[in-house]
């Protein structure tokens, strides 16, 4: 009698215990987080690269070994850099499905608060994508932990603001993420100095030409060509409405040489019009 | 009385006396003909002119020379109604063959402080005929060279006496530097004073210290001989243990391989065990973060 109530007692008390054991896959198979692992730096290279569609097909199978190893964290992980592939590849219908499913599963495990702030802020930057309005969405954000994501929020909330001619906001909230941006992110100070320079564009052409040059000088020592090659396209407008068409010229040629290099063709055309108004 | 001259002394003295006279006569004219044959009496010469407006420093018999070699003398000089002065150069006949049209004649001296002679420099162009005129030039001796340095030197003199007064000006700069080197130089006797009585100190301390390094040495010495036979220990200890292990080592190296592999595949395994694994810190990949500016 003693020996079955001590079998039970001893039962109720690593129940939950057992229960919970039994919830997830008993053991991770540490060689398939390896491999996982290998996959999410190969697409993560492939992307910086401009190679999106090795980058998309990488993490999709990322994807499939983070469910095997049932890694929830990984899994939201994948699906946000997913989202943000897709967005690349004008995919924004697959993008906001892998978001929208990062988001459901963030809601069944413990998350990093860093990697929750990211769900938000990619969804609010698809919302600009798409025209929706999720300017709310980033009202959390500017005042994050994190240096890095208020300034970049803050940032994302200027371009709500000059889209919907809010510039004095817009200018109030870039000039906050420029003082708060201490060598914090070279990307996002010249995203800053970029947007100074389209906000000035009509006002002040002399303030706006000096922020310009200042993002494509930071964007020139990121080497980042993607940047590189907008900054010369708001440039040379804006030397095109100084009527200094030389420069104006130059700074087409040059942007459509790297448009034309990272295969866009969209924008190829684009400079092509802007060239024949010249 | 007649004198009769018996002596044979006096024989035929008539006739010696004439043959006395005819070779003292002989040799008397001998010796003029060769004197004038060396001073050129009798060689015939030629008469070529100079027109100087001064002729100092040339005289007559003064030798005229080409190429160092004496070829004529200056015969005459005469001063002349306009002022001028002729010089008559008497040029031996063989030697004429050098004046041609262009020659020059040049006052130049041996040396700074040698003798003045004439100097010829042929021409190149015809023969000129005797008793023509050839140009003139005074080289210039060390006078002319003095005269024309007079100036030059005088401003140098000058210079340096400026700069003697200069020197000498109780205020000037060097005066006070000359007095600042003189401080300096005291100084110096002062510090040289102090470094010797340093030296002496040190020179009577040295001893102690000697004495002491001996010591220390002596201390020395028995600790390398003892750490020479500590090694030659250890040495003998080393190359018994590599003998033991020379057999044994690589076995135990592949059985400790073994063993790390299978700790290693357990910890992996308890690392994947619940709930240890919820303990077990994440490694660190990121995702793919959109900038602000992203399409």
């Amino acid at each position: 009698m003693k020996n079955r109530i001590k079998f039970l007692f001893l039962i109720i008390l690593f129940l939950p215990l057992i229960l919970q054991g039994c919830y997830r896959a008993p053991i991770e198979e540490p060689y398939r987080v390896k491999e996982m692992e290998s996959l999410i730096k190969r697409a993560n290279r492939a992307f910086e690269k401009g190679n999106f569609k090795m980058a998309l097909s990488l993490y999709e199978e990322a994807l499939k070994k983070s469910r095997i190893i049932q890694d929830d964290n990984s899994t939201v992980m994948i699906l946000l850099s997913l989202s943000r592939i897709y967005t690349s590849l004008d995919k924004i219908y697959y993008a906001e499905k892998c978001l929208n499913s990062a988001e459901e599963l963030s809601k069944k495990t413990y998350l990093p608060e860093s990697l929750f702030e990211e769900i938000i802020f990619e969804k609010a930057r698809i919302g600009f994508l798409t025209n929706k309005n999720s300017e709310a969405l980033l009202d959390k954000l500017i005042y994050s932990d994190s240096p890095y994501m208020r300034i970049k929020s803050l940032n994302l909330l200027a371009r709500f603001k000059m889209r919907r001619g809010a510039n004095e906001e817009a200018e109030e909230f870039l000039n906050k993420s420029l003082s708060m941006n201490n060598e914090i992110s070279k990307i996002e100070q010249a995203n800053t100095l970029r947007l100074l320079g389209e906000l000035y564009a009509k006002k002040n052409k002399n303030k706006s030409l000096t922020y310009l040059l200042r993002a494509l000088s930071i964007d020139r020592e990121l080497a980042l060509p993607e940047k590189i090659a907008l900054d010369m396209e708001i440039l040379a407008g804006l030397y095109k409405d100084l009527e200094d068409k030389g420069r104006a010229k130059d700074y087409f040629l040059r942007a459509f040489e790297i448009w034309k290099y990272l295969g866009r063709e969209e924008n190829q055309i684009r400079i092509m019009r802007e060239l024949e108004s010249l | 009385m007649v004198i009769k001259h018996k002596d044979p002394r006096f024989i035929f003295l008539k006739g010696k006396i004439v043959i006395f006279i005819i070779v003292a006569l002989v040799g008397a004219l001998s010796f003029l003909y060769f004197a004038g044959k060396q001073r050129g009496l009798f060689t015939k010469t030629e008469n070529f002119y100079c027109v100087v407006s001064k002729a100092t420093g040339v005289y007559t018999g003064m030798s005229v020379r080409l190429s160092g070699f004496k070829i004529g003398r200056v015969q005459n000089m005469e001063l002349m109604d306009d002022g001028f002065v002729r010089i008559t150069l008497s040029i031996e006949d063989k030697h004429t063959k050098w004046f041609r049209e262009g020659t020059v004649a040049i006052l130049t001296k041996e040396g700074f402080i040698g003798e003045y002679y004439i100097e010829i420099l042929p021409g190149q162009g015809a023969l000129i005929k005797p008793k023509q005129t050839i140009k003139f030039f005074r080289h210039s001796g060390i006078e002319e060279i003095a005269a024309e340095l007079k100036g030059e030197i005088s401003e140098i003199l000058k210079g340096i006496k400026e700069t003697i007064n200069y020197v000498n000006e109780p205020q000037g700069d060097i005066k006070k530097s000359i007095h600042n080197i003189e401080k300096i130089s005291q100084n110096l006797v002062d510090t040289t004073n102090k470094l010797n009585f340093l030296l002496d100190d040190i020179k009577d301390k040295t001893p102690s210290i000697l004495a002491k390094s001996e010591n220390t040495i002596e201390e020395l010495t028995e600790l390398i001989k003892s750490l020479q036979n500590s090694a030659k220990h250890l040495n003998e200890i080393t190359s018994n243990f590599n003998e033991i292990t020379k057999k044994d080592l690589t076995l135990i190296i592949e059985q400790t391989k073994r063993s790390m592999e299978d700790l290693d595949e357990i910890l992996t395994s308890i690392k994947g065990i619940w709930p240890i694994r919820e303990g077990i810190k994440k490694r660190d990949i990121k995702p793919l973060e959109a900038d602000s500016y992203e399409k």
